[in-house]
């Protein structure tokens, strides 16, 4: 079987076309943009999630430490006994989302696209 | 008092009633097959098309595709159904693909598309419209595009192995050319110069 030119043209550009699709529709999501922290329900701070920093934020029980960089976020530590807000680790992606009930902080990460809608434990 | 017509068929009419009947029995025996993506198929039948395409002309082609695309559906039961939406509006429009194929190919034989090609235009076209149908139509929902690179990579894999299909078959029913040169698409004036070819 010959191909000719034209043959050729359009097989490429049927591959072409196929994995621009998927570059297009099925990238990676992007990483969040933003971060909110929510003191007793309510929004106490918005900071950029690409200015490096460690803030302290004073909760229902006591003092959480919040570490940001490189667009990340995580609880350095709570006054709670279970930790289960340290033991998230980082967050990044839009939608995420680490909390520390005892201490009633919880930290929300947008921008980006949202991975999940919510999150049952 | 009516006067009653009748249709005397000619041998083209009869001949298109042929491959419509393969096409169709293709047609039926896919959509019996099970497919892991809603559709996904393989659309052997366009084959059937695109070698009367060679043979015939676009006009013989059109009307066995329409035919395959109507008698199908009423065979199978989703005539009218948004099933039928989707592989009436995808044979529409790939058959104006097939025009086109057919115009470019008269305008630069020198680098005319085989059937390969043009079973690779085709098979997208089917697939871009069917999508888009149910898009506009039936699923407008911004999740259904995560489908679409599927959708199209499975379009372009059929067409591949339809397009190696139909090239190898017209090469073995000695139609041994590279390339569709011509088309024979025969204007309404002479059809009607065929004995038995006008309305009785």
């Amino acid at each position: 079987m010959t191909l000719t030119r034209s043959d050729t043209v359009v097989v490429a550009l049927g591959f072409l076309l196929v994995s621009s699709l998927y570059w297009g529709f099925w990238r990676a999501d992007e990483s969040a943009a933003e971060l909110v922290i929510f003191v007793n329900g309510e929004k106490a701070y918005i900071l950029d999630l690409f200015e490096d920093k460690k803030i302290t934020v004073k909760g229902s029980v006591g003092d959480s430490l919040i570490e940001i960089k490189n667009g990340q976020a995580r609880f350095i530590s709570s006054p709670c006994n279970t930790s289960f807000c340290v033991r998230s680790g980082w967050q990044m992606h839009g939608g995420d989302f680490a909390a520390c009930l005892p201490n009633s902080v919880s930290l929300h990460l947008s921008g980006g696209t949202k991975v999940y809608d919510a999150i049952n434990f | 008092m009516s006067e009653i017509v009748k249709i005397t068929p000619v041998r083209e009419d009869i001949m298109i009633a042929r491959f419509a009947a393969l096409a169709i029995g293709i047609h039926v025996i896919e959509s019996l097959l099970p497919s892991p993506i809603p559709g996904v198929k393989p659309g052997f039948a366009n084959i059937v098309t695109l070698l009367v395409f060679l043979r015939y002309g676009l006009e013989a082609a059109a009307w066995v595709s329409i035919l395959r695309v109507v008698v199908g559906s009423l065979i199978v039961g989703t005539f009218l159904s948004p099933t039928f939406a989707l592989s009436f509006s995808g044979a529409v429009l790939s058959l104006f693909v097939l025009l086109a194929c057919a115009g470019f190919n008269r305008r630069y034989p020198a680098h005319g598309l085989s059937l390969f090609g043009i079973a690779i235009l085709m098979s997208m076209t089917h697939m871009a419209t069917q999508f888009l149908v149910v898009y506009v139509f039936f699923i407008p929902h911004n999740a259904l595009l995560d489908l679409l690179p599927v959708m199209m990579s499975a379009a372009l894999i059929f067409g591949l192995v339809n397009g190696y299909i139909s090239q190898n078959v017209s090469t073995r029913l000695d139609m041994s050319r590279n390339h569709v040169s011509h088309d024979t698409l025969m204007p309404s004036d002479d059809r009607n110069k065929i004995p038995g070819n006008q309305l009785k």
